[in-house]
């Protein structure tokens, strides 16, 4: 069986991506794909744990439906508002939207 | 009689003298909801209240004739173990000065009537003569010195407030400004001996006061030290050298206020907190002589001011001071009847004065100095002639009432005081004669030379232009209504000559005049001394001095002596009129200045104050408002420049983030070797 | 070398480097592509911890239904656009780039020396054990999660629907 630390150290190199990815794009979709990719490499540790962890059990497989299951609301959530931003300042360039600004 | 009835169900009319205060108090408040409604109306509204005042006061004297004093007071706070009390008293004493107060206070109502007929401001001035009233008997009605304290200030506000009435004008407005500060000085004084007193004696009651004097229960050092701190205020309200400058300045005020302000109500109230506080006085000689002395300064000083000066309000004014100072001289060589007696009859020609001059001024279209009038004697009948008793009464003629008061300050310093302050006194007494009649000859005697009345070339500056002016330029459009107001004295067009005023102005006077005759006899030695008999019974204020036959003589010797310098100056020209000023005219020019006390105010209090509040306010804004300055840039401009990290920008948020989150983890890493 | 191991590289470098060009790729519509195959790969490691539910739910969730609604979101918004000109902000990208970049070393560092046991055979997570789980203990989290996504599809309308003029 493969290790645990490669499944960890998969899961910490995605979220990572994922980080830099929110950190640095510009366009609001992709920063919202970045997240996902955020949350999906949580849910890599807590199936890993789950299935070959020191104390295996249901409970990691569970919180990552959980965890699915409010990814996909936030999706559905964070384009609406993404639609609605565009419609009301004609652009989705994280640069453009800055009016909480001092 | 009712109070009769009352008094056989146990609750006498005294029960019922709070009501006095309370009527002022009433048409105050009328006039101040409803005085622009009622317009002219306002001044019957003031006159019934005085009325009833007046007549509740006449009840309550009687009453307190050969009753006891009453005293109601309740509990208002407890201070430790000490309470202070709220209430009205009823003594002798405060019995006579309700009816001086009220009555002066009415005559003053009626004559304003008249004099103010044409001021768009006569409800706002008769509530304020309402509020005056009103401040004037709480303060006599007080049964302890906190309360008197109270309306004490309220009757400087109202003074302010009168004096300043005619704010539009700088003098005025000016005026009311010095009487109010300088007034505050002796306030202060009076507020730090009453602290005094209540740390040593644990109440404000003048009875436990009393006690408390009587049984020893004061150091004489702190006697003394109280004592003198209450004179200080004493002399703050009654215009007592060094502090009596505001007193000739108050004059700007409109005349009825200044017979109100001379007569019966402020410069009264200081006259009386000392004689409530007597037992203290007498208690500390020290306290005694000085009050002696600034009596007899003030009184000489007063008088030889009013020599030389040519308005014949301030001239009334100085002579004012200088009859206060003859109360307060009498007051210190343990004349207490004496000064209270002068007060009272004081109060009765002074206001009588003021009210004639108030007559002349108005009839000559609101012109002040007697170089201008003249003559007036066949134009004006009541007036010269009330005036001239007005003027004997302060002379001291017999019989009229300044001569007997007069006669009892003269023996009580005769008798208590040393031979110093005899002599000022009566050459204060020769000199009060003789500015007297300079005045009553310049104003009534000779031709008159103001000119023509309507010469619209004549300098007339005066109360009723300024506030013309003012008014003009509030409604400059209204032609109509300015015309009307071209000469607000008279009801059809003027006539080129002075002329007597109409009855509501005359009968005070005539009242006033009655008084000023009849007043003295209440305590005549023939009479067998019914006022001090009344005032001092049950009060323990020592034996009252009475002078033998000479000494009136006397007095009246030395009033006849000025009466006939002046004459022989003024009317017949036997000497010339500037025969003094010339041969001494420093002296003359001291006089009147002032004795240049404002210039000496000016240098000594009011310049190095005003450098030094300039000094400190450079330091302010150099020193302190530099440090603030730069504090608050610094502020703003940290904060500025951390704003402009702040922009607005997720990401850069989120990056911040991100390194904040690492310096934790490394901190953690640090410390603690990694998660171990 | 084995199979497992073999196939997990294949899918793990599916997903590195799928995420990488989901940061790299020039148009929208190739990188949520990318992410899609991202999502896959990740579906696939799931399958090979034995988690079948779990993976299945994945391809259904992320494979499916959130790539298409990043594909909606693409359409309605600036998706002719290819990028928006160069980047203005070179500290920012540096930035991100080193602290990403440290935050990664840490956390491999971390995992290296957690010295976890490793188990034998996975432990098999069967949609039966699941469902007991999610009715059973977790029941009540469960129904709030129904009532979040509810209020999430409601929220979505609300907020994309063109307002009313």
């Amino acid at each position: 069986m493969v290790s645990i630390t490669l499944f960890l150290a998969l899961a910490a190199i995605l979220f990572c991506i994922g980080l830099y990815g929110v950190l640095t794009r510009r366009h609001l979709v992709i920063v919202l794909a970045s997240i996902e990719l955020m949350l999906n490499a949580v849910n890599i540790n807590l199936v890993a744990f789950s299935a070959i962890g020191p104390f295996a059990n249901i409970t990691g497989q569970v919180f990552t439906l959980f965890v699915i299951t409010v990814a996909a609301a936030e999706a559905a959530v964070a384009l609406a508002i993404l639609i609605a931003l565009y419609r009301n300042r004609n652009s989705i360039d994280v640069l453009k939207h800055d009016l909480l600004r001092w | 009689m009712c109070h009769g009835i009352l008094k056989e169900k146990g609750v006498g009319m005294m029960h019922y003298a709070w009501l006095i205060p309370v009527f002022p108090l009433i048409t105050f408040l009328i006039l101040l909801v409803a005085g622009r409604v009622l317009k002219e109306k306002v001044a019957y509204i003031g006159i019934a209240g005085l009325a009833l005042s007046f007549l509740l006061s006449v009840l309550v004297l009687l009453e307190r004739i050969g009753g006891e004093t009453y005293t109601y007071v309740l509990n208002w706070m407890t201070v430790g173990e000490n309470v202070v009390t709220m209430g009205y008293e009823v003594t002798a004493l405060n019995a006579m000065m309700l009816i001086v107060v009220t009555l002066v206070s009415l005559v003053v109502h009626i004559f304003s009537k008249e004099y103010m007929k044409e001021d768009d401001r006569i409800h706002v001035f008769f509530a304020y003569l309402g509020l005056f009233s009103f401040s004037m008997l709480g303060l006599v009605l007080a049964p302890n010195i906190l309360q008197l304290f109270i309306f004490w200030e309220l009757v400087g506000l109202c003074s302010f407030l009168l004096v300043g009435f005619w704010y539009f004008k700088p003098e005025a407005a000016a005026a009311a400004k010095k009487a109010f500060l300088i007034t505050r000085i002796g306030d202060v004084g009076l507020l730090i001996g009453l602290v005094l007193l209540f740390n040593r004696v644990g109440s404000f009651n003048y009875a436990e006061i009393y006690t408390a004097v009587e049984m020893d229960q004061l150091s004489a050092p702190m006697i003394t030290t109280i004592a003198l701190l209450i004179f200080l205020g004493a002399v703050g309200k009654s215009a007592q050298f060094p502090l009596h400058v505001w007193l000739p300045d108050a004059m700007e005020g409109p005349t009825p206020v200044s017979a109100l302000i001379h007569a019966a109500t402020m410069v009264a109230a200081g006259v009386y907190l000392i004689g409530v506080m007597y037992p203290l006085f007498l208690a500390s000689s020290t306290a005694m002589t000085v009050v002696a002395y600034t009596g007899a300064l003030t009184a000489l000083f007063a008088a030889t001011m009013a020599l030389v000066n040519n308005d014949i309000k301030r001239i009334l004014a100085y002579s004012t001071i200088s009859q206060l100072g003859f109360m307060i001289l009498a007051l210190g060589t343990a004349g207490y009847v004496a000064g209270l007696f002068h007060l009272m009859t004081h109060a009765f020609f002074k206001a009588l004065l003021f009210l004639g001059a108030g007559s002349v001024i108005f009839a000559v279209h609101h012109r002040q100095d007697i170089r201008d009038m003249g003559g007036l004697w066949g134009k004006m009948k009541v007036t010269s002639v009330t005036f001239l008793i007005g003027s004997l009464a302060i002379a001291g003629i017999f019989p009229l009432a300044g001569f007997w008061s007069k006669e009892e300050i003269l023996a009580s310093t005769l008798i208590n005081g040393d031979g110093f302050l005899f002599l000022i006194a009566l050459v204060t007494a020769f000199l009060t004669a003789f500015y007297m009649f300079r005045l009553f000859f310049k104003t009534f005697t000779g031709e008159f030379k103001g000119g023509d009345l309507n010469d619209p070339t004549e300098e007339t500056f005066n109360e009723q232009a300024a506030w013309e002016a003012t008014q003009s330029a509030e409604v400059g459009l209204d032609a109509g209504y300015e015309e009307r107001k071209v000469y607000p004295n008279h009801q059809e067009v003027p006539e080129n000559e002075p002329r007597e005023n109409a009855g509501l102005m005359t009968f005070p006077l005539m009242v006033l005049a009655v008084l000023a005759v009849i007043a003295g006899f209440i305590n005549a030695p023939f009479l067998g001394h019914q006022l001090e008999a009344f005032l001092t019974a049950g009060l323990n204020v020592g034996t009252q001095p009475h002078g033998a036959l000479w000494l009136a003589f006397l007095s009246v010797a030395v009033a006849v002596a000025g009466i006939s310098l002046a004459w022989a100056m003024y009317v017949k020209g036997f000497i010339r009129e500037d025969f003094f000023s010339s041969k001494a005219p420093s002296i003359h020019k001291l006089f009147q200045n002032n004795y240049y006390l404002d210039d000496i105010y000016l240098a000594v209090f009011v310049r190095p104050t005003k450098e030094i509040s300039l000094l400190l306010w450079e330091m302010d804004k150099t020193i302190v408002d530099g440090v603030i300055t730069l504090i608050g840039s610094l502020t703003s401009r940290s904060g500025k420049a951390m704003g402009k990290h702040q922009d607005g920008q997720l990401q850069t948020y989120g990056l911040v983030t991100v390194f904040g989150g690492m310096v934790v983890i490394g901190l953690a890493f640090a410390v603690r070797g990694y998660f171990g | 070398m084995n199979a497992q191991m073999f196939f997990f590289i294949v899918f793990a470098l599916i997903a590195i480097i799928s995420a990488v060009l989901i940061m790299a790729l020039e148009r929208i519509a190739h990188r949520v592509v990318a992410m899609a195959f991202s999502f896959f790969a990740v579906a696939a490691i799931y399958f090979l911890l034995g988690a079948e539910f779990i993976g299945i739910v994945q391809i259904m969730v992320y494979v499916g239904a959130i790539t298409i609604l990043f594909v909606f979101g693409m359409m309605m918004t600036e998706h002719r656009n290819v990028g928006f000109g160069p980047d203005p902000r070179k500290t920012q990208q540096i930035l991100g780039f080193v602290g990403v970049g440290f935050l990664l070393a840490f956390m491999l560092y971390a995992i290296v020396t957690a010295d976890l046991p490793n188990s034998g055979e996975p432990y098999v997570g069967s949609a039966e054990i699941i469902g007991l789980e999610l009715y059973g203990h977790y029941f009540i989290a469960f129904i709030g999660s129904a009532f979040l996504l509810t209020s999430a599809l409601i929220g979505a309308v609300v907020i994309a629907r063109k307002e009313a003029d």
